[in-house]
This record gives C-alpha cells, sequence and structure tokens, in this order.
C-alpha cells in the first residue's frame, strides 16, 4: 500500500471516529436520556488512526524516523505542534473511555477539542493572521457541525429501536441548526481555499468539493423525507432504514472529504 | 527548469539567483519565493556545480514576517560555473514539493 493510500484511509478512520465521538457525546444534552461514556471503540479507533495518520505524515514530509528529525517535523514546525496537541486530547478522549468515566460536559468538551484541533493542521493553516483565525475557526464549526449530524444518528437509531420516536423530533431541531452551519461552514471553506464561492469543475479539488454537495443534497432529501413523511406517520421501519442510508451517504461523504483535504486546490 | 511534483501545493514562484539566469556575480545567498508559506525546519535546499559537489550552505531560514520566503546563505565563495540548486520543502500545511533550477555563473 502506498503512502498517499494509507493517508487517505487514516484520515477517513480518524474523521469517522472523531466524528462519531462528537455526536455520540453531543445527543443526551438535547435529545434528553442518559449519558454515556466515551465509546471505546471509537476512542481506540480515533487513536490508532491518528498514529497511522503520523507515519504517514513522516514519510510524507521528511522520511526519517531519526530522534532529531521527529522533533523537527513534530516541535519545529506549526503543523506539528498543532498535531500534538491534537494527538493530546485523543489521549485523554481514550483515558476517559478507558476509565469509563462517565462525565458528560467533560467527555463533550474533550470530544470537541479533538475534532476542532484537526483544522489546525489542513489547508487552513496556509492562511496567517485574522484570515488564518477565521480560516481555522470556520473549519472547526464545519467539522463540529457535521460530527454533531453524523455522530447522533447512531444514539438516534438505538433510541427509535426503544420504541422512543420523540428522539427524532429532537433530532430533526438540532439539524435545523447543524445542516445549515454544514453548508455555511463548506461553502466558507471553499471560499477560503480556492478564492471562490462555487467549485470549479475543472479542477480535482472542485470537482471533489462538487460531489460533497451532491451527496449532502440526497442527505437532506433523506432527512427532509423523515422529517415530513415518515416521522408524522409513526413508520420507525422506514425511518431505521433512512438513517442507515443516510450513514452510508456519511461515509462516502468523508471519504470525499479525506480525498479533498490531500488534494492541492490549485491542481 | 522548474520541476514541481504531481500535487502541487508550494510551488516556486520567484528565485534569487533567476531560474536559468546567467550572472556576472557570485550570489551570497539563494532566494526561493514560493506560492505558499512553508516550514524552514523541514526545507532542504542544496547547490551544485559541474562536477556534482554540493557547495557549502547555511541553514535555511524564511524572511522576517514572510512564510512565503525561503533564504539559504552561501557559505562559500562560488568560482564561475553553472549551478544546479534543488530544493525540498514542507508548506505549512503539510504538503511536501520539490524541485530544481539551474543557474550559470559567468566569468
Amino acid at each position: 500500500m502506498n503512502v498517499e493510500a494509507a493517508l487517505a484511509a487514516a484520515r477517513f478512520a480518524h474523521f469517522g471516529a472523531a466524528m462519531l465521538l462528537v455526536g455520540a457525546a453531543l445527543f443526551p444534552f438535547y435529545a434528553g436520556g442518559a449519558h454515556a461514556a466515551h465509546s471505546r471503540l471509537f476512542s481506540a479507533c480515533a487513536f490508532v488512526s491518528a498514529l497511522g495518520w503520523s507515519v504517514c505524515l513522516v514519510l510524507r514530509t521528511t522520511g526519517d524516523f531519526s530522534q532529531p528529525a521527529l522533533g523537527a517535523l513534530f516541535v519545529g514546525t506549526g503543523f506539528g505542534r498543532a498535531w500534538l496537541a491534537h494527538l493530546a486530547f485523543g489521549a485523554l478522549m481514550l483515558a476517559l473511555a478507558a476509565r469509563g468515566a462517565v462525565r458528560p460536559r467533560l467527555n463533550l468538551l474533550v470530544a470537541m477539542l479533538h475534532l476542532a484541533t484537526l483544522a489546525g493542521i489542513g489547508h487552513a493553516a496556509r492562511d496567517e493572521g485574522l484570515r488564518g483565525i477565521v480560516h481555522q475557526g470556520v473549519h472547526a464549526l464545519h467539522l463540529l457541525a457535521a460530527g454533531a449530524w453524523l455522530g447522533g444518528l447512531t444514539p438516534l437509531a438505538r433510541r427509535l429501536r426503544a420504541g422512543d420516536l420523540r428522539a427524532a423530533q429532537r433530532f430533526s431541531r438540532m439539524g435545523y441548526v447543524a445542516a445549515p452551519l454544514i453548508v455555511i461552514t463548506g461553502l466558507g471553506n471553499l471560499f477560503l481555499v480556492t478564492g471562490a464561492a462555487a467549485p470549479d469543475a475543472a479542477a480535482l479539488y472542485g470537482r471533489l468539493a462538487a460531489a460533497k454537495l451532491g451527496l449532502f443534497a440526497a442527505l437532506l432529501g433523506l432527512a427532509a423525507f423523515n422529517r415530513l413523511y415518515a416521522a408524522p406517520r409513526g413508520r420507525v421501519a422506514l425511518i431505521l432504514r433512512a438513517i442507515l442510508i443516510e450513514q452510508c451517504l456519511l461515509a462516502a461523504l468523508l471519504a470525499v472529504a479525506a480525498a479533498l483535504g490531500m488534494s492541492a486546490p490549485d491542481a | 527548469v522548474l520541476a514541481p511534483s504531481a500535487a502541487a501545493h508550494a510551488t516556486l514562484e520567484q528565485a534569487s539567483p533567476r531560474v536559468g539566469a546567467t550572472i556576472g556575480t557570485a550570489p551570497r545567498e539563494i532566494r526561493l519565493v514560493f506560492s505558499e508559506g512553508v516550514e524552514p525546519a523541514l526545507c532542504r535546499v542544496t547547490l551544485t556545480g559541474r562536477d556534482g559537489r554540493a557547495r557549502a550552505l547555511g541553514t535555511p531560514h524564511t524572511a522576517p514576517g514572510d512564510r512565503r520566503t525561503l533564504i539559504v546563505e552561501v557559505s562559500e565563495s562560488l568560482a564561475p560555473d553553472a549551478y544546479k540548486v534543488a530544493w525540498r520543502v514542507v508548506s505549512v500545511d503539510s504538503h511536501t514539493t520539490q524541485g530544481d533550477f539551474s543557474f550559470v555563473l559567468a566569468r
């Protein structure tokens, strides 16, 4: 497996796990119900994929695993220091999960910081000064809003299977905030990276961004179907099937997002 | 000759000595301006003459307040020759690019 493919896989697993952790920790805050500890599986997946990502980072930059070279990479560069901070939150989450700590606010805060610090190492890191702060903030908000949606689907499905239809209503209410936020910050990101307000179909980056928008439109369609058709009629089996499709669409979206962050905006 | 890698991230926009130039005085430093900021700790620049020997250079650093400009001092006095500058840089968003170009120091 080449480094690019390994990095894409690590990014996909890492973004996915980090988002699921945020969404699951946030869910009881708006939908009610008991708070749970962080999933050990997802926390471990997030941490292991981060370590894999780190190895790819070394291979793609210096290719040198000696101590001075690692120091130059992880301490001597801005993205290296941002990555170390991100890893620290990952380790903290893993520790909380291993202990089975049910500390709702702390768990949510750590999961959010873990996801948000991913904004410090991508394309947003290219901008300096105020533009850099705005860009990283927009990117962080995008990740958090997407995490709230993606990560909320699993606990929602569990709640529906237990016959709690009100959870679906509350999830939609959260979606009314998250969905516009995802679109606005996504387009804001696109503008800040490429300087254009719409994807450029001639560039790979633009095509990937357009694919994300298309998948997201399908996702909104399914959400609307649930909200306007299935939920009012109490068709739980139908909602659950739609949620499963939503999760598949989100996995596809995430795969595109993993590739998007690796591709050059100007190539 | 500019030779950016396939994933064009930090591309060379400007160089001093200029790409392909013939110059009359030995440069004291090599200045490379990229399309985006670079991390000097991970940047490598080499200067070789026609004999293939790498000339002594200082540690690469960026210009004060400008992460896009990479500067590397030439630590030995250069004799007239055709030189190749090879660079490998890591951008502030962690993408690696490399390339090389030549210039001629005339008598």
